[in-house]
């Protein structure tokens, strides 16, 4: 049984809309720490290292509407953390990309800037939903809506 | 790939009012008119009254709790998994 489904994400993201918003797409992400603190970890002690890996890797649920995407960083069984939003009108550059496995997205805000990768095993249709907000933050053609 | 978005807010509401994430009060502009916070701001729930409160302030502005960084716990746990595994592999090597 999947840990997230289009049920429990989009249920953890509906406490933050404002009235009359609509939400188009979510998907689940991870920010891991530096590979320069990775790889040192992971040379130390295997198991440790993989532990500590774990322990400093930030979740996000990110949700895109009519008006903001919103970032939920989350621990445990989606209990949220903290909450950032960019305005679709005010939009900073947004760099994104799709691999054989990882969607990336990066929104270069020098304020509050948000960086993770979109597995596209992280949840069921992980992959059409992150290449659709991929898609609609950058403006390439492509991805489901 | 870097651009900005190219589709302007829908929905019939107005682009640039919104409630505030802290007093609920409507707010036309990135601050608050009524409590002055910064409406687009990074937000966190209180864990003991719920309520959203701006991530760059150690209090909640409702009851009060005080905020700590969850890396008060995380570093020392990590520091104590490495010393544990490090002294189970010197008692393996030298029994």
């Amino acid at each position: 049984m999947a840990r997230f489904d289009d049920n429990n994400v989009p249920a953890a993201i509906l406490p933050h809309l404002e009235p009359g918003e609509q939400l188009y797409h979510w998907a689940f992400g991870v920010k891991q720490p530096s590979i320069l603190l990775m790889l040192p970890l992971f040379a130390l002690a295997i198991l440790p290292g993989a532990i500590a890996t774990q322990m400093l890797t930030k979740n996000y649920i990110i949700g895109l509407t009519d008006r903001r995407l919103i970032v939920l960083r989350f621990s445990g069984k989606l209990q949220v953390k903290e909450v950032s939003e960019y305005r679709l009108n005010n939009m900073p550059p947004v760099e994104a990309s799709t691999g054989p496995l990882f969607t990336h997205i990066k929104v270069k805000d020098p304020q509050r800037p948000f960086v993770a990768k979109f597995h596209r095993m992280g949840m069921p249709n992980n992959r059409m939903h992150s290449q659709a907000i991929e898609a609609a933050l950058t403006g390439r053609p492509g991805g489901a809506r | 790939m870097t651009s900005g978005p190219n589709f302007p807010p829908q929905g019939g509401y107005p682009a640039n009012t919104r409630p505030c994430p802290y007093c609920r009060m409507p707010a036309t502009m990135q601050f608050c008119e009524t409590c002055g916070r910064d409406t687009t701001a990074p937000r966190r729930p209180c864990p003991h009254c719920r309520q959203m409160v701006p991530s760059n302030e150690p209090r909640c502005w409702n009851c009060g709790t005080q905020f700590r960084n969850e890396m008060w716990w995380k570093i020392p746990l990590i520091v104590l998994i490495f010393v544990i595994a490090i002294i189970l592999s010197l008692i393996i090597r030298f029994a």
